[in-house]
């Protein structure tokens, strides 16, 4: 996995860039679970997704590239995105953090109650 | 958080007999009894744990490198080894490719920083393609080891 520096170039007229800041809710911080679910929410947009904490940046699109931000359950990330698509994708990611990283209502819940855990 | 506060060195594989996923979960599993940092009477439970963890979603995160893992009550502190498996074994990844490397943690229940700390250090680590070659690449249970202990030294990434 390649990551490329270069936007794929659309054009001038419809780039556009939107941040914000997040503060992660749920107690466990971004683990596993959460970076993935960030991760494939980012994917879906075609701007480009930069995460940081304390300056240190993320690609926003790989798992990988967020868990080395090991962000704790209430610390904050700022998100920024560069493209066609930067505002969609600036609500929806802080509206997913906001959430709890819960694309659906089920999975925190279940490792919670889990038998094993 | 380094490689050597939570891999057990005695239980790394370097060669992994198994190919498919609970084989492999089976196997590291085993690998921490073994090694005594895991309870032998806890051995199901905790596999039944990781293999639940694993139907929410694959920890196999692309590149090869899969993180399987659970809270569990009978460990005290994070514990956790490194398994190589040379053909790759079919792990439901995220980018779809098999799985060569495999760092297998349990957590006690009521320390999600120390988790956290544990994934941050294997994936900047494992952002170094050379180090993630060297490991796959790996023949013997020492060779993890060292380069475990160079990775911990950042000799490869800082």
């Amino acid at each position: 996995m390649v990551r490329s520096r270069e936007t794929s170039a659309p054009s001038k007229m419809s780039e556009s860039t939107a941040s914000t800041w997040v503060t992660v809710s749920n107690p466990q911080g971004m683990h596993l679970r959460p970076a993935g679910s960030f991760a494939q929410t980012a994917a879906q947009f075609s701007s480009r997704i930069e995460v940081k904490k304390d300056n240190q940046p993320a690609d926003g699109k790989s798992v990988m590239d967020l868990l080395t931000l090991a962000v704790s359950g209430g610390e904050k990330m700022f998100i920024s995105a560069e493209g066609p698509d930067a505002e969609a994708a600036i609500e929806a990611l802080a509206q997913l953090v906001e959430n709890g990283f819960e694309t659906n209502r089920q999975s925190e819940t279940t490792e919670i109650t889990d038998e094993g855990s | 958080m380094k490689f050597s506060d939570f891999v057990k060195t005695e239980a790394i594989k370097a060669e992994l007999a198994a190919y498919d996923k609970e084989e492999v979960i089976q196997e590291l599993v085993d690998s921490l009894i073994a090694a005594e940092a895991l309870d032998d009477g806890e051995r199901d439970s905790i596999i039944k744990a990781i293999m639940k963890r694993e139907e929410l979603g694959s920890t196999g995160i692309g590149r090869g490198i899969a993180v399987p893992h659970t809270k569990h009550p009978s460990v005290d502190k994070l514990v956790g080894t490194v398994g190589v498996s040379s053909e790759g074994v079919d792990f439901n990844s995220l980018d779809g490719e098999k799985v060569q490397l495999f760092f297998l943690l349990i957590s006690p229940i009521d320390r999600p920083g120390d988790h956290l700390r544990a994934l941050e250090n294997i994936s900047r680590q494992l952002r170094d393609d050379t180090f993630c070659r060297f490991l796959k690449q790996a023949k013997s249970a020492e060779d993890i080891q060292q380069l475990l202990e160079e990775a911990d030294n950042n000799q490869f990434v800082s």
